[in-house]
């Protein structure tokens, strides 16, 4: 399976593994906040650490780069990782000014943008396939 | 085509060429696991004045020239991008990460002090501007809060142990990217990243806002470079000569997108709104560095959007009005007329003050960073024999310098300025060892002089960030001394230690007012004015009194500094424990507390 859905001379090829990457970002959008619910201490304590560290810093800005179509540039990695913390940092103040310090609401919003954008680029990529 | 010629005339055949790149990722792993031996065994109950330096044994040395050979042959041989980026992470991880492999206690002062603003935003407050300038732009600090919380972490000062090895493996990654996009060929984006690496002794890679506003830096001129990138086919001279100025106008008019794609060109645009959103409420330099930037990218005419950096002008003007309005009243952004003077004192003559080991520190990180930049006049003058384009990269280079004499930022806007133009310091320093056309392959004498340079400037790195070592790096004793104080104080009772460094805030940071004698007896010379200082501030906060804490890392920053004058600290701990008010409430190996307390003394009379 290819990472980048893009050609050589710079456009766009929707294929299968762009969709299933667009896929696997919209179930780690819905999954991976779902750790959550696993207790602060004992055996599932650090796999809701993980789960929720590869969330924030991964999640909403691979979703981001995917919806703009900036992946496939060999970018992903590092474009991914600071525009993951530049949204949560988005949300979060935000929540910080007008929000009642309930931290439940900002890790919402995050999955539901990252799960709206990963959408957006599976119906893009889809409509460009379908004659 | 530059990078297919010159893969196919350098590449071995491509089963031997993935061997000996499997090799070298091999090589990379011994090198990492020699780091981390030769860090943990070192004495650092022996570290002086140079820092940590003098205390690592040989295996670690080893490490760091393993790792310099291996990089220089790696290119020679032309190995697969992977093994180049093992090395690089290997690199990262021996360098930066010795600290943490050496102890397991976040390094220096401001990482605790982090901690601690996010565990006050954790409470629930709003953030309030009128406490200190981090409440001002809290962005990165309520994101990490809101992680914190999510992952069901206690604090974030775990995160701080390995924040910097994390940090500067996503800027090294932004940084190639940046080259790749400027037209670098693969090896001098290579040997690019890997200068910029060693060269990143600035030590702002930690758990902070700087180090995530130093990665938007990087992303935005990734994006203005890649996908918002501009060109002209027409030279500027005849249009000057035509027409003067209206003839650069039209000149700049002529510009053409890069990227074909509009789709892509919005997006590219979007992002940049989304980082640029992201990093003005969480830093409040940044926003100016990434201004310059864009404005020296758009004045070359390689900017298909110029008006970025006014919108991000007008974004970071509506933040300092509304968000950070407290920030402004007695900070004024621009530095009156003396700017060159000041900046010039704070950041260069302040800094050569102290012990014999700690000049000789500042030294080397005043020569390395010439070094770097005379081996990057080097690189530029080499660069139209190599057929290299580096307009781009000397105009980010240099940008970031305009900033010096607008601000001092409290003594550190040089320091922040060679960081802003490191990456292309690098890209211009690596220049040197690009061979000139029509050579693709890098020569043996080339290869060993990459792996000596490598080596001197892993040298000169590790000793230029860890040079204050002897007072920046923690003990377990210190941090229950910092834990002790904080049980024995009472609700609202200042905080005082020594110096800075110490490992404290962590926690309750509203809770408790806190400052150093460092600060508080600048304006006295004798142990019994300072002694009086500190008990009118006792008497001040009232019945909870003060509680003093004195460290080892705090003991030994006033002496390899000459923070305080000589017995001064000493003078200071006599009368305390002199005064009916004072008592020492905890003491073990490396830190002492004392309690100054008006209800005490009361009682005592």
């Amino acid at each position: 399976m290819t990472w980048s859905p893009i050609r050589a001379d710079g456009l766009d090829t929707p294929s299968a593994s762009s969709r299933t990457i667009s896929t696997t970002v919209i179930c780690l959008s819905v999954l991976l906040p779902l750790s959550m619910t696993l207790p602060e201490s004992g055996m599932l304590s650090p796999v809701r650490v993980l789960c929720m560290l590869v969330f924030f810093f991964a999640v909403p800005g691979l979703a981001l780069v995917r919806a703009f179509r900036l992946d496939g540039l060999g970018w992903t990695p590092g474009l991914a990782i600071v525009s993951s913390i530049a949204m949560g940092v988005i949300v979060t103040t935000a929540w910080a000014y007008f929000g009642t310090g309930n931290w439940l609401p900002p890790v919402v919003a995050l999955a539901l943008c990252s799960v709206a954008l990963g959408l957006w680029r599976l119906a893009a990529d889809v409509r460009e396939v379908t004659p | 085509m530059t990078h297919l010629l010159e893969r196919k005339q350098q590449a071995p055949a491509p089963s031997r060429r993935a061997a000996e790149s499997a090799i070298f990722v091999m090589v990379a792993a011994i090198c990492i696991a020699l780091g981390a031996w030769g860090s943990s065994t070192a004495d650092l109950s022996a570290v002086g004045g140079v820092g940590l330096v003098a205390v690592l044994p040989g295996t670690y040395w080893a490490a760091i020239i393993g790792l310099n050979v291996a990089f220089a042959v790696a290119i020679r041989r032309h190995a697969h991008g992977w093994a180049l980026a093992a090395l690089t992470v290997a690199l990262i991880i021996v360098i930066v990460g010795a600290a943490a492999m050496a102890v397991d206690i976040p390094r220096g002062e401001v990482t605790f002090r982090h901690a601690g603003i996010v565990d006050a935003l954790s409470s629930g407050m709003r953030p309030d501007g009128s406490i200190d300038a981090y409440f001002d732009w809290p962005g990165y600090f309520s994101w990490l809060s809101t992680v914190a919380k999510a992952a069901g972490l206690n604090g974030v000062i775990g995160l701080g142990l390995w924040a910097p090895v994390l940090t500067v493996v996503v800027w090294a990654a932004l940084v190639r990217n940046i080259f790749v996009a400027l037209g670098a060929t693969r090896n001098w984006a290579w040997v690019g990243v890997w200068l910029f690496v060693l060269g990143n002794w600035i030590d702002q890679d930690y758990l902070s806002p700087q180090g995530f506003g130093f990665g938007v830096y990087l992303a935005v001129i990734l994006l203005a470079v890649g996908p918002l990138a501009a060109w002209t086919s027409v030279p500027l001279l005849p249009y000057l000569r035509e027409s003067g100025v209206v003839g650069l106008i039209d000149w700049w008019r002529e510009r053409q997108p890069l990227e074909p794609d509009s789709r892509r060109r919005t997006g590219a645009l979007v992002l940049s709104v989304v980082l640029i959103a992201g990093l003005i409420p969480s830093h409040q330099l940044t926003p100016f560095a990434v201004v310059l930037a864009l404005l020296a990218i758009a004045a070359l005419g390689r900017s298909w959007a110029p008006w970025l950096a006014l919108l991000v002008i007008a974004m970071a003007s509506i933040w300092f009005l509304t968000g950070a309005e407290n920030f402004l009243d007695g900070h004024p952004l621009i530095q009156n007329s003396a700017g060159l003077q000041n900046a010039a004192s704070a950041n260069l003559v302040d800094r050569l003050e102290g012990s014999q080991g700690h000049e000789v520190v500042a030294r080397v990180r005043i020569l390395f960073t010439g070094a770097m930049w005379m081996l990057a006049v080097v690189g530029a003058s080499m660069s139209g024999r190599r057929k290299l384009k580096i307009t781009v990269p000397v105009a980010l280079a240099f940008a970031p310098f305009l900033l010096v004499p607008m601000q001092t930022y409290g003594g550190e806007m040089l320091l922040r300025a060679a960081l802003f133009s490191l990456p292309f310091v690098a890209l211009l320093m690596a220049a040197i060892f690009v061979p000139p056309p029509p050579q693709q392959r890098m020569g043996l004498i080339t290869v060993a002089l990459l792996a000596v340079v490598g080596t001197v400037l892993s040298v000169a790195s590790v000793t230029a960030r860890y040079g204050n070592s002897a007072f920046d790096m923690f003990t377990q004793s210190e941090m229950d001394g910092v834990s002790a104080a904080y049980r024995l104080a009472p609700d609202r009772a200042l905080l005082v230690s020594a110096a800075h460094p110490t490992p404290w805030q962590d926690t309750e940071y509203i809770e408790h007012p806190a400052t150093t004698l460092q600060d508080l007896c600048k304006p006295v010379t004798t142990a019994d004015e300072c002694f009086q200082l500190l008990r009118g501030r006792a008497w001040e906060a009232g019945e909870p009194g003060l509680v003093l804490i004195v460290t080892r890392s705090s003991e030994k920053a006033i002496q390899l500094q000459g923070l305080l004058p000589q017995g001064m600290l000493d003078g200071v701990l006599e009368r305390v424990m002199a005064d009916p008010a004072g008592t020492r409430a905890f003491v073990n190996h490396d830190s002492a507390v004392y309690l100054l307390n008006p209800v005490a003394e009361e009682n005592a009379s």
